[in-house]
């Protein structure tokens, strides 16, 4: 096994037993805040010695194949989540939903062949960097919204209501989860209008309404949705908690799952 | 005589700007929207068409939250990104109604004469591609291992709006921009044989191309029925290339077959001719001068592309904006959502 593949093994284990300890920590109610974000720390440096080693090596960034993609956004949503907990200790918690969420791209992503994929000649553009660089924040935001979410749902039971009842008030977090999901939008209206610019000179055409376009457009529409829906219907935590997810599942169909079923020539993902 | 005055209020108009400017409304026609666009992905019909009905009635929607939502007035960055989506709706209407987009092929050393082989455009496109003129001096598309296609760089001339005479490289994501026009370069490129057909009853010779069809996508099926200048009878051509110059396993560069002999069928007469060759069939002298490669262009005009720019630029830097300052006022742990705020 070459450096490369062990340093992502490395990571893939380090990032097992953060999720692990986050878990462990908020079923025991001793969660070991530090050491979990240590580890997501020691992982994200890991994985970055695997993902820089295979850059230098193919000559192109983590863009094309779904191994890449999805090595990437695992790498790029942990980062974004470990920077806002260092920024608001409030959220470390929500690493016991948002690291065992990602253990699913993990899994997916041990699956995939690591074989080199082509570079079309069209990826040879910094706009690749701002719009996939948008994207990932974008998703990034929306994944710790979907992690503030997920305790606001929990709560609703009486075990989780326990796990969590050190947190701040069901309020606070839907608040907090409503502020990821702006910050998603704005990335979000960023990341379509640079792929626009992207697309007028790789295809000739800035929009033409391609699978991964209608499903960006679908999900861009959603999170204005429910954005929308929280100033003007006021839902409770937990129905706003819903809305939050269902952005997160619809922009992971649309990443991790368009571009591969289709044959537009609109491949490649976030 | 005084007359009384009608609070703001209660204004007819103003009940019915606040009904029509309802963010239940909105919720509604977003909805609507996203049913839209599905339908759009589902090919029920042009797209234009179907998303002009939602996108009209969030245009309403949106003028009437303008005239009577405080929030609009309250918070300025929210206002601009609101203006600059319509801005961006209206924009992609007007785009709809004068865009132009087409293809054409050229082979090397060829003009292109203002003629699109294949074109759509709006109803109101002011059409000025007859005056665009610029010629193909060539090209390099490079393949890498497994057929996989790399950078295209494809040469041309061209006259400036200044009148200069200037030569540029241009490809798949680089266009030629002529008056409005952009010219890509695009996968779809081949060889074209070069003739000259002198016909049997007198009269000037003629010289052109054919194109064969595109390569290497149609390796193996290097043939194409055409008919000559003024004659009656179709010609049957066919490439036979005699090396290699397709690898698979390595990288090679596209070009013209230097063992190569086309295969000519007219009715029943089967010839071979090699470059400088001819032959007289009944209706005219073919002589073959040689193959040459053309390239297959696509042109896209829309003048509304740097305003559509600036207007998405606007939204997206007034929707940061608005949220920056928002939150900025408030910590999320004191944050309370109030009667009726902005999103």
């Amino acid at each position: 096994m070459n450096l490369e593949l062990m340093a992502l093994w490395g990571a893939i284990g380090v990032y097992a037993l953060a999720g692990s300890l986050a878990i462990g920590g908020v079923v025991l109610r001793r969660l070991p805040q530090r050491w979990v974000f240590s580890l997501i720390v020691l992982g994200l440096t890991l994985h970055g010695v695997s993902i820089g080693l295979r850059w230098e090596r193919l000559g192109h960034g983590p863009f094309i194949t779904m191994y890449e993609i999805l090595s990437s956004n695992v790498w790029s949503l942990l980062a974004i989540f470990a920077l806002a907990c260092w920024r608001l200790p409030a959220l470390r918690p929500a690493a016991a939903i948002v690291v065992p969420l990602l253990f699913v791209m993990m899994v997916w992503l041990v699956l995939q062949s690591p074989r080199a994929g082509h570079l079309p000649p069209t990826y040879n553009t910094a706009w690749l960097y701002i719009h996939v660089g948008f994207g990932k924040v974008f998703l990034g935001a929306v994944l710790i919204a979907v992690g503030l979410s997920g305790i606001v749902l929990a709560r609703l039971t009486r075990h989780g209501a326990a796990w969590f009842a050190t947190l701040p008030a069901d309020r606070q977090l839907d608040e907090l989860a409503y502020r990821f999901l702006a910050l998603g939008l704005i990335f979000e209206t960023a990341m379509l209008l640079t792929g626009a610019i992207w697309a007028q000179d790789a295809w000739g055409r800035y929009w033409a309404w391609d699978p991964l376009e209608t499903w960006a457009f679908l999900t861009w529409l959603l999170l204005a949705f429910a954005l929308h829906a929280r100033s003007t219907l006021r839902p409770a935590p937990p129905v706003g908690a819903v809305l939050a997810i269902g952005v997160f599942v619809l922009a992971f169909l649309t990443f991790f799952g368009v571009p591969f079923v289709t044959t537009a020539p609109h491949q490649g993902a976030i | 005589m005084r007359t009384a005055r009608i609070p703001l209020e209660t204004k007819p108009w103003r009940g019915a700007a606040a009904q029509l400017g309802s963010p239940r409304l909105t919720l509604a026609l977003m909805a609507l929207l996203a049913v839209c666009v599905i339908a759009v992905s589902r090919d029920f019909g042009p797209p234009a068409w179907i998303l002009a009905t939602p996108l009209a009635l969030l245009a309403v929607n949106l003028a009437g939250a303008l005239s009577t939502q405080p929030a609009f007035r309250t918070h300025s960055a929210l206002l601009l990104f609101h203006l600059a989506l319509l801005a961006v709706v209206a924009l992609a209407a007007a785009g709809r109604l004068t865009y132009l987009k087409g293809a054409v092929e050229l082979s090397e050393g060829e003009e292109f004469g203002g003629v699109l082989t294949q074109r759509e455009s709006g109803p109101l496109h002011g059409d000025v591609i007859e005056r665009v003129a610029f010629t193909n001096l060539g090209f390099t598309v490079y393949y890498e291992p497994g057929m996989k296609r790399a950078q295209t760089r494809n040469r041309v001339a061209f006259v400036d709006s200044s009148g200069a005479h200037r030569e540029a490289v241009i490809g798949d994501d680089t266009p030629l921009k002529l008056s409005g026009y952009r010219f890509y370069t695009t996968p779809n490129k081949g060889f074209a044989p070069d003739f000259v057909w002198a016909p049997a009853l007198g009269g000037p010779p003629v010289r052109g191309t054919i194109h064969l069809p595109s390569f290497p996508a149609q390796l193996t099926r290097q043939e194409i029925e055409w008919t000559p200048p003024g004659a009656a009878q179709a010609l049957l051509t066919r490439l036979e290339i005699e090396e290699r110059i397709v690898d698979l396993e390595k990288s090679w560069l596209l070009r013209p077959p230097r063992e190569h002999a086309l295969i000519i069928a007219a009715g029943r007469e089967h010839v071979v001719l090699r470059p400088g060759e001819s032959h007289r069939f009944s209706e005219g002298t073919l002589h073959y001068a040689g193959l040459r490669l053309w390239m297959g262009y696509s042109v896209f005009c829309d003048w509304t592309l740097p305003w559509l720019l600036a207007a998405c630029a606007l939204a997206a830097g007034a929707l940061g904006w608005h949220y920056v300052v928002r939150f900025r006022r408030e910590p999320w742990q004191s944050a309370d959502p109030g009667p009726l705020a902005c999103p």
